[in-house]
């Protein structure tokens, strides 16, 4: 009983405080798109180039049909800058809030939770994009699964939070985990189909395994089946993802038991 | 009821060498050798016991290092206690470090949000909270402005009036701030003087031997983390002056 009603009073004290993080968020929001409607352009401009580039190189060397590929990559880019965002602006999310933390006792889980959020907002804005460039070129047979993705938006939700905290409480003790992260994140990169269609690999012994194994493109095919295809992802994408944001989450809850108090010795 | 009471209260703080070491440092130092960041611990509170009821006024005194910011902010619940029992009764409102808690990106009135968001507040009731900090700021048109573009002065009046709009129960100060040019330093002493007037409760933090102590209904000498002497102002003031100034104080 006791650590449920604890865990009601921690998340009750960060909605008590909604308006200071939302506050910091749109802080985020304005520092990143300059207040303007080109700030927005220019976010969506890093995705596009890179999905031009690769539409050209898979067009040219595996003759890709891009009507279906230029869609299948730029979803591949929004999640996975979703990931990797959630990893390495999580690094930052506990030191940015350092100078409240430092005047006033608030749960800690707060300020990573205005990173997630302000990640979260970018995502929405591509996958928007990615919804509409969609239905541009396959029409508009997806409708009927989208609804789907509110789910999926949640998981995705939790998932980012539970990583946002883990990274950024661990950067406070060691501060090249940012560096550390990053070198991870391109090698799992390439383990990850955001790129490259996964049916490629289908007869490749040791990377399929690896394919098979890596959380990650489930999380990726969870965004990309009711999007692309129009299908609801079958259960086993769900649960391995549950599973994963189970441990994520496990780990979070267990590292902020430990850092909620002491971590203010260690800023 | 407002009310603190703290008993065996300790404080440790585990003080690194370098502040934080890289990853990779301490995977090798790790492994090979337990010293590349040896723990140094200070012991910033040494059993406390406290007790202070509705109506008191605390004057906390010492010199520098002695442990009156550390007990101000375990009262505050920045810090947790190393160990013992402490328990703070009421809504606490500080004076600390006022400068803490600006986002230089921010306007004025931005940051002015924050503070009182920080603190729980809706937006309705930071509305009027808003305009009575921008009158006492007396910023005006600057408000408008991000705050890095401020100048010091106009930055210290942004924060005092911020900090100090507040409607305490249990109020900690750490000294009597100073704060901007001449006619504002006396207005934020005004502002400062009504505060305590209002407060329930009030521990406050000060080198000052002359005024502050009147103010104050008991006083609290702090030396190395541990109570030396407490009670009457003028006694332990007294105290406080002549083991100052007498060649009792070791070099420690």
């Amino acid at each position: 009983m006791r650590p449920w009603y604890f865990a009601a009073h921690y998340l009750s004290e960060i909605w008590k405080r909604r308006y200071f993080w939302l506050a910091l968020v749109k802080l985020d929001l304005d520092a990143r798109y300059r207040r303007s409607f080109l700030g927005i352009g220019w976010s969506l401009l890093q995705p596009l180039a890179y999905t031009t580039v690769m539409c050209l190189v898979f067009y040219q060397i595996f003759e890709m049909d891009l009507r279906e590929y230029a869609p299948y990559v730029f979803t591949g880019v929004a999640i996975w800058g979703f990931i990797a965002n959630s990893v390495l602006e999580g690094c930052h999310s506990i030191l940015a809030g350092e100078k409240y933390i430092r005047s006033y006792p608030a749960p800690l889980a707060m300020y990573s939770l205005r990173t997630t959020l302000s990640v979260a907002l970018h995502f929405l804005i591509l996958l928007t994009f990615t919804i509409l460039l969609s239905w541009v070129v396959q029409g508009f047979q997806n409708l009927p699964a989208l609804p789907v993705l509110v789910p999926i938006l949640i998981l995705l939700f939790l998932f980012s939070w539970a990583v946002t905290t883990i990274f950024g409480i661990i950067n406070v003790y060691f501060p090249d985990m940012h560096h550390l992260a990053g070198i991870l994140l391109q090698l799992v990169y390439y383990l990850t189909p955001v790129f490259y269609p996964k049916e490629m690999f289908t007869r490749r012994g040791a990377l399929v395994t690896i394919l098979t194994y890596n959380p990650l493109g489930y999380i990726v095919e969870l965004v990309r089946e009711p999007v692309l295809y129009g299908h609801v992802p079958p259960l086993t994408d769900f649960l391995i993802a549950l599973q994963t944001i189970a441990m994520l989450g496990i780990l979070a809850i267990a590292l902020l038991v430990a850092n909620e108090r002491k971590i203010i010795f260690s800023l | 009821m407002v009310h603190i009471r703290l008993s065996n209260v300790n404080l440790t703080f585990r003080v690194r060498k370098h502040k934080r070491i890289p990853f990779k440092q301490f995977l090798i130092g790790g492994f090979f050798r337990r010293s590349v960041n040896p723990i140094m611990e200070v012991h910033a509170l040494k059993n406390i016991n406290l007790e202070i009821q509705e109506g008191e006024r605390i004057g906390v005194i010492g010199h520098n290092g002695a442990g009156k910011t550390t007990l101000l902010k375990l009262l505050a619940g920045i810090y947790p206690p190393t160990s013992g029992y402490l328990q703070v009764e009421g809504r606490v409102s500080t004076l600390l470090d006022i400068g803490v808690g600006i986002e230089s990106d921010a306007t004025g009135w931005a940051n002015i949000a924050y503070r009182s968001y920080l603190q729980g507040l809706t937006p309705k009731q930071v509305r009027e909270r808003r305009q009575r900090i921008a009158e006492f700021s007396e910023l005006g048109e600057f408000l408008n402005i991000p705050v890095r573009f401020y100048s010091s002065g106009m930055l210290v009046r942004l924060c005092f009036s911020i900090a100090t709009e507040i409607d305490p129960e249990i109020l900690l100060i750490d000294e009597i701030l100073s704060a901007g040019d001449l006619g504002f330093q006396e207005k934020a002493h005004r502002r400062i003087l009504e505060l305590i007037q209002q407060s329930r409760l009030l521990v406050i933090a000060t080198h000052d031997t002359a005024t502050v102590p009147k103010l104050c209904t008991r006083m609290i000498w702090l030396d190395h983390g541990e109570i030396v002497m407490q009670g009457d102002p003028q006694t332990v003031v007294e105290a406080y002056k002549e083991y100052m100034t007498s060649g009792q104080r070791t070099a420690a």
